[in-house]
């Protein structure tokens, strides 16, 4: 196949259009190899024109990066994987035209930021996708500088990318796809791993694009506060990968908010919270951000007809026993200090979250705590025990800890083993094992999976099975490091159920989130971490309401804080979902479940 | 070239970066040993089968040892052997593959991977006693030395092996292989 | 900080984009000045060239000249050259006497006897045939730290898809796989501690070692692997492999220098082999 085929893209082309896609993975285990019975997605249709942003949105496994895949030709070309229907970039067929030779109309952001650096200096990897397209060099260089100079980076040209936050690089693989030159931008979920500063950055940078009237966007966000006020469009999927509805985001919100609350894909919290109050706007439509919800606040709360929030008593906690003490804490790692004089103690039954940017050392305080790195003698004591000098089996037998990265805790070669491990390390006996096993399976809904390799489930379920296996020793402790990570809402509001429940049966339940909503949710207390220090330390109300503080540690208010903080009080404290009233008893049962 | 994948390019690249990062303390230890205690670099000469082992026996596509060990060789440049590690690997990938181009790369079986290293450890051998002079040195000096160096070899194909059999299970070599046919592949084609 | 102010494109002042520093040799350093195919293609021959000469004059002064020219010709600074210098001598020496333990004394029986303790006997046979071995390792080992200072991998792998005409696929995968190392030391120590609080292959001693080890293979390759795969898709999608060429901004010349030099390399083979013929 000969390089593209230098006709541009006709005005009169979409920029992408998909028409009944149909893709089956290509299943491979062991010595068999199949084609997927179940396709993900299932007849797909949709177009994306100059100047449009259109949002994908399902939930967990609809095949959402499926889609993101066959729009620029990895599906079927690279992907083992059967495709039917048409997918055409800039009028040309994908099926047709190799994944190289489409780069000129169709340029790709991936979810993880590291995986998408090949060049050792962020101008080289400006310029990587040009040179593949045998530019000449002046050409190269111009674009290069076009577009760093678009996303803010151009100062920061001669740096490693490795040197850049998680948002830099992020914005780094935008403007590797701006210097393509090609007009159709597809992001999967581009912003997932990022602090919310650093999400705010690349959604500013995606605003600039979009308003450009250059390019059209294809996007795949679970966070739709933050990007909702630039959508165009959205097209759902259903959790079979079929295509339920389509159109302008607020019609298909406000018209089919029953449907997307039971699908269980994540909604905008502003969205949420009308429901809940009952709440629309003059036409009949839902607000969509946090601004419109606080406008349509503001405007009840004059006339007189905004219901009293409900306020949860139950949620301050009786000081208990000391379970955590962390005095003077710190961790050094190659001559940089990266946790720094860290002191604090959690009592029995808190559910702490510890929030911060990206590389402020929650991770890496976490694992200290827990034991799961050394820790100086006599800084750390938890569940009795001081982890730098406790024997491994004790600690793991009273601390459960669940990796940020689900895969690199799983050691055996089946989802049952891998419960099975931890008794049989503490020497449970086989019958007691193996009842657990089962109740823990059936838990989590991984049951059917049993004798899956760990590393074949989707994101989802190992995520639930990197808990399972923590959670089956029955630790006093348990400590997540993003738990709710690439969960859909469904599963997220499982998982923190469990970790409710757990907690109020006494369990403290220390996590990592960079989700504002989940700390303003769940947790009964807050520690703000910034390179390395506590920058604050309290019940999540007073924290994440101090909006000095939050932007110090890079971090932002809870969507629904910013709606209602300028309310008169007591509105102005609230920033939980649980506790905006219900308006009546039919409509809004469905979103019983906390974002 | 068109019709080899960059994420089979990658996936070769990976093993190779990994087993170039085992390689950089063996050549450390290789030029301790030759100069203390040749004996030893018997024992070491397995490291450098591990990595373009494991690459053919898990991807099963012709190259894989040779894109392999090249990278291995570029990455463990980092250490006293220089570019001369680029040279020492190409070699040993080469000669791996050689086991498999004779068989047309048909035959995919753990003997053919024993019987490849084997007789490429023959020829390292020959050339390894030049070298040392061995032909001066005690009759069991020689055995033992001989004895070593294809135990370490083996030893490595087994490795190899058994770690390929462990990462298929992983499914990270997802539709690389070109061998398996899809079965209802057909049926499938038809009704998308 | 909100760099996402996104600045309206300014491109006149800043037309020429600086390449990126390379690595900072020396100036004088003519080795690491020179192409990096030079230090592959120069040393290498003479490489080869050690298994063939048996004679210790030879290699002796093949050392001592690939010795000077690592200190001359790559400037490594006076902590290395004082190791080169002094170490070269000092390994041939211990290698020569260690070595000549292995060999056979009944061969060499003849020649005086160095050291005698009690029935066993140290002969100068066994030391000359152990200098012999002494001097190729070290010969050898020069060689190839000539290279190795002189020149690092992506440099060598960026000359040779100019000049080699390897293609530039096979090459660029190689020089993304230099990226992927540090990524592994990281998540090796993360496995590790993982391992560890699952409890994992406990207990001491080099068999419980060895398991652990062999049981970090495993979730570091297919993680390794797994992120290779993800990133090969970000470069398909960024038009990697899309003409049997691309643009290079960074070249490395071959200079009429290069030549010469490699051609003294060469000419140095054909002296050391005459040489060694002739005596
Ligand atoms: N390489 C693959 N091989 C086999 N099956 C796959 C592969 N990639 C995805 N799948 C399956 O295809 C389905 C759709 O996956 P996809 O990643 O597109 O979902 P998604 O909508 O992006 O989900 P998420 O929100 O979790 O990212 C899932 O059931 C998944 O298990
Ligand atoms: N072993 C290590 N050696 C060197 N640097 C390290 C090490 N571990 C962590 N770091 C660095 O320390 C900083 C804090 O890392 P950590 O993973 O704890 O951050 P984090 O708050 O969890 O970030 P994220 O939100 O991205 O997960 C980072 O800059 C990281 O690069
Ligand atoms: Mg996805
Ligand atoms: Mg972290």
């Amino acid at each position: 196949m000969t390089a593209s085929d230098g006709r541009p893209a006709s005005d009169l082309a979409a920029l992408l259009d998909m028409r009944d896609v149909v893709v089956r993975h290509v299943l491979e285990d062991g010595e068999t190899v199949e084609v997927s019975p179940r396709a993900t997605p299932d007849g797909v249709s949709l177009r994306v024109d100059v100047g449009e942003v259109v949002l994908l949105l399902g939930p967990s496994g609809s095949g959402k990066s499926t889609l993101a895949l066959a729009a620029n030709g990895l599906v079927p070309h690279v992907v083992p994987a059967r495709m039917g229907g048409t997918v055409q970039v800039g009028g040309r067929d994908t099926r047709t035209h190799e994944v190289p030779t489409l780069s000129s109309a169709v340029a790709t952001v991936f979810q993880d930021p590291d995986a998408q650096v090949v060049t050792g200096s962020v101008l080289d990897e400006v310029c990587f996708g040009p040179e593949n397209l045998l530019l000449p060099v002046a050409e190269i260089e111009r674009r290069a500088e076009l577009a760093l100079r678009q996303v803010g980076l151009w100062e920061r040209r001669a740096e490693a990318p490795e040197r850049l936050s998680g948002g830099g690089r992020q914005r780094l693989a935008i403007a590797c796809a701006l210097a393509l030159g090609s007009p159709l931008l597809v992001l999967d979920e581009p912003t997932a791993n990022l602090d919310p500063a650093g999400k705010e950055e690349v959604y500013d940078v995606v605003r600039e694009i979009a308003a450009s009237g250059r390019h059209g966007v294809l996007l795949v966000e679970h966070d739709l506060d933050a990007a909702a006020d630039l959508v165009d469009r959205v097209v759902v999927l259903d959790g079979s990968g079929r295509q339920m509805v389509s159109g302008p985001l607020r019609t298909v919100l406000s018209e089919h908010i029953d449907e997307l609350v039971a699908l269980g894909v994540w909604l905008p919290v502003a969205t949420l919270a009308a429901v809940r109050l009952g709440l629309r706007d003059g036409q009949g439509n839902l607000p969509v951000t946090p601004e419109e919800l606080a406008t349509l606040l503001s405007a009840r709360s004059a006339a007189g007809r905004l219901p009293e929030p409900r306020v949860d008593a139950a949620r301050s906690v009786a000081p208990g026993a000391t379970v955590i003490d962390v005095d003077g804490l710190t961790v050094r790692a190659r001559r940089r200090t990266i946790v720094d004089d860290v002191s604090f103690r959690v009592t029995a039954g808190e559910l702490l979250a510890v929030v911060g940017a990206n590389g402020a050392g929650k991770t890496t305080l976490l694992k200290a705590v827990a034991g799961v790195t050394r820790p100086p003698r006599r800084t750390v004591r938890i569940a009795g025990l001081d982890p730098a000098r406790a024997d491994v089996a004790d600690l793991a037998s009273r601390v459960g800890y669940v990796f940020q990265n689900p895969e690199h805790q799983f050691v055996t070669g089946s989802v049952r083993a891998e419960l099975r491990h931890g008794l049989t390390v503490r020497g449970v006996a086989p019958d007691e094992s193996e009842v657990r096993v089962e109740e823990m399976l059936e838990r989590f809904g991984l049951t059917d999976l049993a004798a899956r390799h760990p590393f074949l489930l989707s994101g989802g379920q190992k995520r639930r099975l990197s808990v399972g296996t923590a959670m089956i020793c029955r630790p006093e402790v348990l400590v997540l490091d993003e738990p709710t990570y690439g969960q859909d809402r469904e599963r997220a509001a499982e998982l923190l159920g469990l970790l409710d429940a757990l907690h109020s049966e006494g369990t403290t339940v220390v996590l990592v989130t960079h989700d504002m909503q989940v700390v303003a949710d769940h947790a009964t207390r807050v520690i703000a971490l910034a390179d390395g220090r506590i920058e604050a330390d309290g019940p999540p109300g007073l924290v994440l309401s101090d909006q000095p503080l939050m932007r110090r540690c890079h971090l932002r208010a809870p969507h629904l804080a910013r709606a209602t903080s300028h309310l008169p009080a007591p509105w102005n404290t609230v920033t939980r979902l649980a506790d905006v009233p219900l308006s009546s008893p039919t409509a809004p049962q469905t979103v019983e479940i906390s974002a | 070239m068109k019709s080899v994948t960059t994420r089979y390019l990658m996936t070769c690249a990976a093993i190779g970066a990994a087993a170039g990062v085992l390689l950089i303390p063996v050549n450390f230890l290789a030029f301790a040993f030759t100069a203390t205690a040749p004996m030893l670099v018997a024992v070491i000469v397995g490291f450098w089968l591990v990595g373009p082992v494991t690459a053919l026996a898990l991807v099963r596509r012709p190259g894989a040892a040779l894109l392999t060990s090249g990278v291995s060789g570029v990455i463990s440049m980092a250490s006293p052997a220089g570019p001369s590690a680029i040279v020492t690997t190409l070699m040993v990938g080469a000669a791996l593959e050689l086991g498999f181009l004779i068989t047309f790369y048909k035959v995919w079986k753990p003997w053919l991977f024993y019987a490849t290293a084997t007789a490429f450890q023959l020829y390292y051998l020959y050339t390894a006693f030049t070298f040392y002079e061995m032909e001066t040195t005690s009759t069991w000096t020689q055995v033992l030395f001989c004895t070593l160096m294809m135990v370490s070899a083996w030893a490595a194909v087994w490795a190899g092996l058994r770690l390929a059999a462990r990462l298929a299970d992983t499914g990270v070599a997802r539709g690389l292989a070109p061998r398996r046919t899809v079965a209802n592949a057909d049926t499938a084609r038809a009704d998308v | 900080m909100s760099a996402a102010t996104v600045q309206a494109p300014v491109v006149a002042e800043h037309a020429v984009v600086a390449a990126p520093a390379r690595a900072s040799a020396p100036r004088r350093a003519f080795l690491r000045t020179a192409n990096p195919l030079v230090s592959l293609a120069g040393p290498f021959p003479l490489m080869v060239v050690v298994f063939f000469v048996a004679d210790l004059r030879v290699l002796a002064a093949m050392g001592v000249a690939t010795a000077i020219l690592v200190v001359a010709g790559t400037l490594p600074g006076p902590r290395v050259s004082a190791a080169v210098l002094l170490g070269a001598p000092l390994t041939a020496g211990i290698v020569a006497v260690s070595f000549g333990f292995w060999v056979d004394a009944a061969a060499v029986a003849s020649t005086p006897v160095l050291v005698q303790a009690g029935p066993w006997a140290y002969h100068a046979g066994q030391l000359e045939i152990g200098l012999l071995t002494g001097l190729r390792v070290v010969d050898l080992m020069l060689l190839a730290l000539l290279g190795a200072l002189a020149t690092t991998g992506p440099d060598v792998v960026r000359a040779s898809i100019q000049h080699l005409r390897i293609p530039y696929r096979l090459g660029y995968a190689a020089l993304a796989a230099v990226r992927f190392v540090p990524r592994f030391g990281h998540e090796l120590e993360v496995i590790r501690s993982a391992h560890r609080v699952r409890g994992v292959a406990r207990g001491r001693g080099p068999v419980a070692a060895t398991r652990r080890q062999a049981g970090y293979a495993v979730p570091l390759l297919a993680g390794g692997i797994r992120h290779a795969e993800r990133v090969s898709y970000a470069m398909d999608a960024r038009a990697f492999g899309a003409h049997s060429t691309r643009t290079e901004r960074t070249t490395h010349p071959w200079r009429l220098r290069d030549t010469a030099l490699v051609l003294s390399f060469w000419a140095a083979c054909v002296a050391a082999l005459v040489l060694a013929a002739g005596v």
